[in-house]
């Protein structure tokens, strides 16, 4: 045997595998170096993270996350996301590059990923805005986190969700903006009927066939540099539009007067002008006094954003939505100028 | 004229809910089964007005009106029954009693 190990062959054979041995082994130590040279001075914490964070599939949310503003731009984004679920892909919401926000964009993410019936066990994460003041929102709205309700100490956003008309979280609500704004707690009476009515609207038509089954979500923003404070209200229900309490009136505007257009539809609603005349037994007065509240000046601001229609109604401004939103949307705003009573 | 008196704040709660009992607590339609509809038979067997007072509560729901004041209309079939044995004090929204009175002379039009 030993002379086997002197052949010419086998020497041969012993060099070439050595070398080969050697440089797996320099190269395995250079991945090694590489990988390190990444996590060094890198608490466990985040490098955890780091590893759990690399499994999932990154979506870039865009820069203006508003869903006020930047509204067909959010409804892609979360059609995206959608989209990702169905496939059972984990994903990870990405608002690390986002400029701009409003507490809107924030109460739809929440609408969704904190909905069981759309994530549908797929894992889903977050990571924060790069900028210091986004990032203290974001944290506060308890996105990716625990929604608690002890939000006493926190400067930025309350969130709530139900599926119920809580007149209690109506009345917590505008006694914590109330304070802001007016510098003391108070009572205003157009924003308590605007909040219930709207939750009223998704227990009863956000899902006809279960009534008290949608969650509905409400979050308020104290915007400090204005002093005002912002209402977002949002159900993932079927809309306004497709609501089965719309359809015989929608049906007499379009034979009685040739409408068809949701952006007119949602005129002749808030105006009540031709509820009569189609003498459909429509009971839901919601939407005409929450509009009116607008009018009385219980609220500023105020914009709808249901199925392809979004509305302005401070401006009157209707557009129609070139990606349909599935669901309810409703946005007011509380400032110094408003109605209030002590 | 006497009266007799409501004062939704004291006499049933402070947050008034919406219209039925399944969309949440404190809902128009209870409001009206325990509190106006015997407040208001009673008034009337009396041959009294119905004072309501509105005030203290942190604000009222349409659905909430519609289903007391406009239900109370439906039980009586007329409006002008209701509107004639009522009267009201809304200090806090000086726009509720216009509302109310709204709701009673279109709740037999459903």
């Amino acid at each position: 045997m030993k002379k086997l190990y002197t052949t010419a062959e086998y020497k041969k054979r012993n060099t070439k595998q050595a070398k080969d041995r050697l440089k797996q082994r320099l190269s395995s130590k250079e991945k090694v170096k590489k990988k390190r040279g990444t996590i060094d001075g890198v608490p466990i914490e985040e490098q955890r993270e780091r590893s759990l964070i690399s499994q999932f599939e990154s979506l870039p949310a865009p820069s203006n996350f508003s869903f006020v503003e930047n509204t067909v731009a959010i409804l892609s984004y979360l059609e995206l996301i959608i989209n990702k679920i169905k496939h059972r892909k984990p994903i990870l919401i990405n608002l690390k590059e986002i400029t701009h926000l409003t507490n809107d964009a924030i109460v739809l993410l929440l609408a969704v990923v904190k909905n069981p019936a759309i994530t549908k066990g797929v894992p889903i994460k977050g990571n924060y805005p790069k900028d210091d003041e986004l990032r203290k929102i974001f944290q506060e709205s308890g996105v990716f986190g625990a929604n608690g309700t002890d939000n006493e100490h926190k400067n930025y956003i309350l969130t709530r969700q139900n599926k119920k008309a809580e007149g209690g979280i109506a009345n917590e609500m505008i006694k914590r903006a109330t304070k802001i704004v007016f510098g003391q707690e108070a009572r205003c009476p157009g924003v308590y009927r605007a909040l219930m009515e709207s939750m009223a609207n998704t227990c009863y038509h956000a899902k006809p066939t279960q009534i008290g089954h949608e969650t509905w979500w409400l979050t308020v923003y104290h915007d400090k540099a204005l002093n005002k404070v912002s209402f977002a209200f949002i159900d993932m229900g079927v809309g306004i539009f497709k609501s089965s309490k719309m359809s015989g009136f929608r049906d007499n505007l379009k034979s009685f007067f040739g409408i068809t257009d949701n952006r007119e539809v949602l005129k002749e609603i808030i105006s009540g002008r031709k509820m009569s005349s189609t003498k459909i037994p429509y009971r839901g007065k919601g939407l005409p006094n929450i509009y009116k509240g607008l009018e009385r000046n219980y609220y500023s601001n105020l914009k709808i954003i249901s199925n392809d229609v979004k509305a302005d109604l401070s401006t009157d401004k209707y557009e129609r939505l070139s990606k349909e939103f599935s669901g309810t949307f409703l946005y007011w705003e509380l400032n110094n100028t408003n109605r209030w009573t002590s | 004229m006497d009266k007799l008196i409501i004062k939704i704040a004291d006499d049933y709660t402070t947050i008034p809910g919406v219209r039925e009992e399944i969309e949440g607590d404190f809902p128009g339609e209870e409001f009206l089964e325990r509190i106006l509809l015997p407040k208001f038979k009673q008034a009337l067997s009396k041959k009294k007005k119905l004072f309501i007072d509105l005030d203290g509560t942190a604000g009222y729901a349409t659905s909430f009106l519609e289903a007391a004041f406009g239900g109370l209309t439906r039980e009586y079939k007329e409006s002008k029954i209701v509107l004639d044995n009522l009267d009201f004090k809304s200090d806090d929204d000086p726009f509720l009693e216009e509302d109310i009175i709204e709701y009673i002379r279109e709740a037999n039009d459903k």
